[in-house]
């Protein structure tokens, strides 16, 4: 199925031009892009990702600039979408399933040493979630 | 198919596509250990000693565009994972990681990846 990531004036804005992008860019992934079986995105997850990404634009953009903006972001082999931001030795990866459903790994430090932590919320309290981490960790 | 065991001084290859590898960091991202609804738990692989060349291997698994990670069995048994030998008739290389549950364990066995051929890269990467 085909799906048009739509665009809002506040994505005109430089920081979810690269997030529309790249989210556009994963709308043509094929069935088992991965070799192992993979499905692409579903509408559902691109455009929850993308909503998610709004909020946290406009909720952090005045504060913390580009890093409101997802560093990276990928497909998950079921369909869904993960979302990851960088902050001072920390980063949180937000997955958006195939359905919409949400849950998070947030990583302290690198290498052996790291700390882990991952659960499911809901997107409401993702986002705080997501909210409080990069302005206390930024 | 012949039988082999894994030996503690393998070394492991694992395809990966364009969106499994981050080309900024140069590393493999921890979805390239996802299967179906999360963490893979029978994560394939192939035993280097058994393979031509990673080159080979790609070729061979048609997929001669996907890149190729190293992973050291001793890295993966240290994070509680165990390596199985599954040969196939067409992949007498073909093992398997067990125990990957979590997203945790996947971004761990992303760390201990070494990206040895990158994936021809087809579509922009954020």
């Amino acid at each position: 199925m085909q799906v048009r990531v739509a665009r809002t004036t506040v994505d005109r804005d430089v920081l979810l031009e690269p997030v529309l992008q790249r989210l556009s860019s994963l709308e043509a992934l094929a069935e088992d892009w991965d070799s192992y079986g993979a499905l692409p995105p579903t509408s559902t997850a691109l455009e929850q990702a993308l909503g998610f990404c709004r909020r946290v634009a406009e909720l952090l953009g005045p504060a913390i600039g580009e890093r409101a903006r997802p560093a990276e972001i990928s497909p998950l082999a079921n369909g869904g979408v993960e979302l990851e931001w960088h902050g001072a030795n920390l980063l949180i990866a937000v997955e958006v399933g195939p359905e919409g459903e949400w849950s998070y790994l947030k990583k302290l430090g690198s290498g052996p040493s790291a700390r882990y932590e991952e659960e499911n919320l809901a997107e409401e309290a993702m986002l705080r979630f997501v909210q409080e981490v990069l302005l206390t960790r930024s | 198919v012949e039988a082999f065991e894994i030996l503690a001084d393998d070394e492991l290859y694992r395809r990966l596509a364009d969106q499994q590898v981050d080309p900024d960091k140069g590393k493999a991202r921890r979805n390239a250990f996802y299967r179906g609804s999360g963490p893979d738990p029978e994560i394939s692989v192939q035993v280097k000693r058994l393979v031509p060349s990673p080159r080979q291997a790609l070729i061979d698994a048609n997929r001669p565009h996907f890149g190729m990670g190293m992973l050291r069995v001793l890295d993966v048994l240290a994070l509680g994972l165990r390596v199985e030998a599954r040969p196939l008739p067409d992949d007498p290389a073909h093992a398997v990681i067990l125990g990957a549950d979590t997203r945790t364990v996947c971004d761990q066995l992303a760390e201990i990846t070494d990206v040895i051929i990158w994936p021809a890269f087809a579509s922009a990467s954020t």
